[in-house]
């Protein structure tokens, strides 16, 4: 019965183990059979292999140092519409005839040009738009789509890769990063490394518009239909004044609308460089001949000076933030605090903080939190917490779920009461073995299939600047004394530090029935 | 709850899983000829440059392998009936243990209803008698395994992953959590609480509503499938109802354990012997299993909510594994909506008119009852009648027009290709066979599935599609704000109101449909 709330549990952790965030894992070092092959191709592309012949099957990873955070204002969800058109094919793939096709796309973006001129001027106090204008246009937008639909293959990428007999295909775009990932049987790696070269040198973003229309379909289904999707985007934009981290990755719905094909090519050109991109090849391989064949396709492609980058800093808090979220739900309570970016000293202790009033793994019991607000005071069904870190710094999260006669505020209340407690008692000797001991065994879990070691290693590689991470993070994570626990609580849960957000038990409001009949 | 998995979007949802695959009764006598045949597709077949140079450069599929007992998984039976099975794995220092249980909510009358699925969670949180609650959960995380158990509609399960250092412990556990569970009090009166809160949870989000009263359309509360328990009677679930299920379900003849990892077969035979030998074997008489009756109920039903998206779901009776025509009905599937951006209605409805992130069809077969074919998506309130005439469309194209060769290739392919992956990792080897035992499946069942899949031609493609679909018996459940689609949706007929099951203390509703 509980299968809705825990299944989003599940995708959280196995995220956040995957990308090296909040909990990392791990068992002794010496008994971990871990022997990752780390080349350069000469582009800059970071490639790194690990052999392991268990079955005749590769796990092939491909990960961009590019991700919301680099979204430019007003044109939030690029990073995220830039992955799916990279599906849509190349000069020389999902098309016939690129060179026939390539006018009636043009056309296209021309004639979406005047399309948005014209609807623009809804927004201006002068002018109005012209219906029958704006009617003709779509048209004349319908039709070429239909003239270029004449040359274009659907989805001949997506269909490659099932007739190779891939699996677990797909692509996800993160604050931090963006990725590319499948598996294959090992003698389909070739083909890989050919595809994969192709559409990072010659994209072709074609059936540009449908797309974003899918897109924002997307956005509705997570997040606007979606009382929790809805709760995260306002809290995040509540609890970041500065951070890109403020804005959601799938993008703002206005911003959606007015992204333009040559925008994203734009930022398809300044990001997907071989320099900036991490591949990882775990499974039946050979590194030389792997290397070989990722010189052979990749090699050709080259490198790109990357710009700089304009991350604006998170100034200090030093205010508390509230946000309730009006909805036909029943009530979530969510608290975070501002804490460091990876590789800060601190993000150990904070994250053995984590395990210790949040539990050691997914559906722990053990947690300060879940035996004091779930157990003995019973305002709580459900309380989770973790520190979310990140490439730049990002908050420590707790939630939970109210019991029924309980308000948001008793269960506010009784965490703060818990995070005072730490004051006074600090972490014992059991809750920090516990910890150690969940940190050895999650690590080795990691590493179980192929496709783990693939992402985790990747994941470390660009975020921590090593894939070696995983295991001085493991070390770290068992090095962190009561103390450290102690000090780091009292240094990053501050009231000036806090953003407290809640989903509050209503009907719909006037004003958002009036924007949704538009 | 969690949010962080808020802040990443994917290329594809990969959906179709999501969708309930329900089981009901065998009636494939019942199916109907198809329309006039109609010309061939050519869908797919001219392909890009790029293309042909990516299948030069492609390999053979690689043999399939069927996992043997005997060769890749020893099983044995313990005195008392209880059905071993071992493999060992030395590659990390883990065990994993996987215990199935024959039970399920649909053994279940309508008045027990919520039992089997509360008595799940319980099993896992209620402590046993050697590990009360609290001791169970520090123990637990103290050597860093993780255990889980559920009963779902026909099969409970228990499973646990230790490291290997303190698997002794862990199987002690497991053991106890299956023998002697407590149900504790308070545990029980928390997950209870849960449920409630799941239940109230599951109006809130156009997803669970969607699929809940679909289900309840068709399967109709006759059938476990088509029922939802209310608040008032998850109130009334005692800790002596659980104990009684036990009872009747946990013996050692219904008792099938599994166990890979790295340790040794015949120590590890005498540790379970240790844990699980002096369970006295006991006989159990089975209730049996339902069957669902399928009665086609064509119409247009909606409930109004107040979102920007409308939740559609198209559906009607389907197959199942006794159904010669399984294989080839799969990969019709496939071919409709079966296989994210290969298939007919991605193409249609997401790429060519950008009116769904989440599109697909689902027709399962392999399951023991006969079920339903599903067609689901999202849309924007607006265009919520184009996507589902889009859908219908192409469900009647489907049935009634050959496939082309490319589309045949490719879902031949995807089956023959992907193959290797199936027992990639040994413990699947171990879970395949124990479920083929647990389903009553003969020995040879993956070969001549394989083969089956083998075997399939275009034009048995063809013919199922015909004699499987169809599209004038079709429900279709729209969960959106109606007020901005109802002048639009009298053009697929008279839409129906449904009142969906509301989850307050008062006894919930009688029927559904108005």
């Amino acid at each position: 019965m509980l299968s809705s709330l825990w299944s989003s549990a599940i995708f959280y952790l196995v995220a956040a183990c995957l990308s090296i965030q909040g909990t990392v894992l791990s068992l002794r070092a010496q008994d971990i059979p871990l022997n990752v092959v780390e080349r350069s191709l000469k582009n800059g592309m970071k490639v790194l292999m690990v052999e392991r012949h268990d079955s005749p099957t590769v796990s092939l990873y491909l990960r961009f140092r590019v991700g919301g955070v680099d979204d430019p204002k007003g044109r939030t969800g690029i990073a995220h519409l830039l992955e799916h058109m990279m599906f849509k094919g190349s000069k020389t793939y999902g098309t016939t005839n690129y060179a026939s096709e390539t006018p009636v796309m043009e056309k296209i973006d021309q004639v979406y040009a005047q399309l948005e001129a014209e609807r623009q001027k809804a927004n201006s106090p002068v002018s109005q738009p012209d219906p029958a204008r704006i009617k003709d246009l779509e048209d004349q937008m319908k039709a070429l789509q239909e003239e270029q639909k004449q040359f274009v293959v659907n989805d001949e990428l997506w269909q490659t890769y099932q007739r190779l007999g891939g699996v677990g295909l797909n692509a996800s775009t993160g604050d931090d990063s963006t990725q590319y990932f499948v598996q294959l049987p090992s003698n389909q790696l070739d083909v890989w490394a050919y595809l994969e070269a192709d559409r990072l040198a010659n994209p072709v973003f074609r059936e540009f518009y449908p797309e974003r229309d899918v897109v924002h379909e997307e956005r509705r289904m997570r997040t606007d239909t979606q009382p929790e999707g809805l709760l995260w985007e306002k809290f995040m934009a509540t609890a970041f004044e500065a951070s890109p981290y403020q804005n959601p990755v799938i993008g703002w719905p206005s911003d959606l609308e007015n992204m333009r094909r040559e925008e994203v090519l734009e930022y398809f050109k300044t990001f997907y460089a071989p320099n900036n991109a991490i591949a990882a090849i775990v499974g039946d391989i050979d590194p030389d001949k792997t290397f070989a064949i990722m010189e052979k396709y990749f090699g050709p492609i080259p490198s790109q000076p990357q710009p700089r980058r304009y991350i604006s800093q998170e100034p200090p808090q030093k205010s508390e933030r509230r946000i309730a979220l009006f909805f036909d739900a029943q009530p979530q309570l969510m608290i975070g605090y501002h804490i460091p970016q990876i590789g800060h000293k601190d993000t150990y202790a904070l994250d053995v903080l984590g395990q210790v009033l949040g539990g050691v793994s997914r559906g722990s019991r053990t947690g300060r939190l879940y035996k004091s607000l779930v157990l003995d005071k019973k305002v709580a069904l459900e309380v989770d917490c973790g520190a979310n870190t990140a490439l730049y710094p990002n908050l420590f999260i707790i939630s939970a779920t109210p019991a029924e006669n309980a308000s948001p505020a008793d269960v506010e209340r009784a965490i703060y009461e818990e995070i005072l407690r730490l004051e006074k008692e600090p972490p014992t000797d059991e809750e920090l073995a516990r910890v150690r001991n969940s940190v050895d065994a999650s690590l080795i879990r990691g590493l179980r299939s192929n496709s783990g070691v693939a992402r985790v290693i990747a994941s470390a590689e660009h975020v921590a600047g090593t894939w070696r991470y995983i295991f001085s993070e493991r070390d770290e994570l068992k090095a962190v004394s009561a103390q450290d626990v102690q000090r780091v609580a009292k240094q990053y849960f501050g009231e000036d530090n806090r953003t407290v957000g809640e989903i509050r038990t209503s009907k719909q409001s006037a004003s958002e029935q009036s924007e949704e009949n538009r | 709850m969690n949010f962080s998995n808020q802040n990443r979007a994917t290329i594809a949802s990969i959906a179709i899983g999501s969708f309930a695959l329900l089981a009901a009764g065998v009636n494939f006598l019942h199916a109907q000829q198809g329309e006039l045949r109609g010309g061939a597709s050519s869908r797919g077949d001219r392909h890009s440059q790029g293309w042909d140079t990516a299948m030069r450069l492609k390999g053979q599929p690689l043999p399939p392998k069927f996992p043997k007992i005997g060769v890749d998984v020893d099983r044995m039976v313990l005195e008392n009936g209880i059905v071993l099975y071992l493999q060992e794995d030395h590659r990390l220092p883990l065990l994993d243990a996987i215990i199935f249980i024959r039970t399920g909510s649909y053994y279940e009358s309508a008045a027990e209803l919520g039992l089997a699925d509360l008595a799940g969670d319980l099993l896992r949180s209620g402590g046993t008698k050697n590990y009360p609650p609290d001791q169970l959960e520090e123990r637990l995380d103290f050597i860093a395994a993780s255990l889980s158990a559920s009963i779902d509609s026909e099969r409970g399960t228990v499973s646990l992953n230790v490291p290997i250092k303190d698997a002794d412990e862990g199987l002690r556990i497991l053991a106890d959590v299956v023998r002697f569970p407590l149900f504790d009090e308070s545990q029980l009166e928390l997950a209870k609480q849960q449920t409630i809160y799941s239940l109230r949870a599951s109006n809130e989000s156009p997803g669970p509503i969607t699929r809940r009263e679909f289900s309840r359309l068709l399967f109709t509360e006759s059938h476990p499938a088509g029922r939802t328990p209310t608040i008032e009677r998850i109130r009334q679930i005692s800790q002596q109802d659980m104990q009684k299920f036990h009872q009747k379900f946990f013996q050692p003849s219904q008792i099938m354990i599994g166990i890979t990892g790295d340790f040794n077969k015949a120590e590890m035979l005498q540790k379970i012997r240790d844990l699980f030998g002096d369970w006295a074997k006991t006989d159990v008489q089975l209730p049996a299993l339902p069957k669902a009756n399928p009665q086609p109920k064509p119409g247009v039903y909606y409930i109004n909510k107040k979102l920007n998206q409308s939740s559609l779901r198209l559906g009607h009776w389907g197959a199942n594994r006794d159904n010669p025509d399984r294989f080839a009905i799969d990969l019709m599937n496939d071919i409709l909506g079966g296989s994210d951006f290969s298939a007919r209605l991605t193409e249609r409805v997401r790429n060519d008119e950008g009116l769904a992130y989440s599109v697909g069809t689902a027709f399962p077969t392999s399951q023991r009852d006969t079920s339903l074919f599903l067609a689901a998506a999202q849309t924007r309130t607006e265009t919520t009648v184009k996507a589902i005439q889009s859908i219908i469309d192409e469900i009647k194209k489907m049935s009634a027009s050959k496939i082309s060769k490319n589309e045949f290739e490719t879902a031949r392919e995807m089956f023959l290709y992907s193959y290797v992956f199936r027992f990639a990792e040994p413990s699947r080897a171990l879970t395949s066979l124990m479920g083929l035992e647990y389903e009553k499946l003969p020995a040879d069942f993956l070969e001549k599935e394989f083969k089956g899949y083998e075997s399939v031609k275009p034009e048995d493609i063809d013919r199922v599609a015909a004699k499987y679909l169809k599209p004038q018996e079709l429900t279709i459940l729209v969960v959106g704000d109606f007020p901005n689609f109802s002048k639009d949706i009298a053009a697929l007929g008279e839409p129906k109101e449904i009142q969906p099951l509301q989850f307050n203390d008062a006894p919930s509703s009688g029927p559904g449909a108005r």
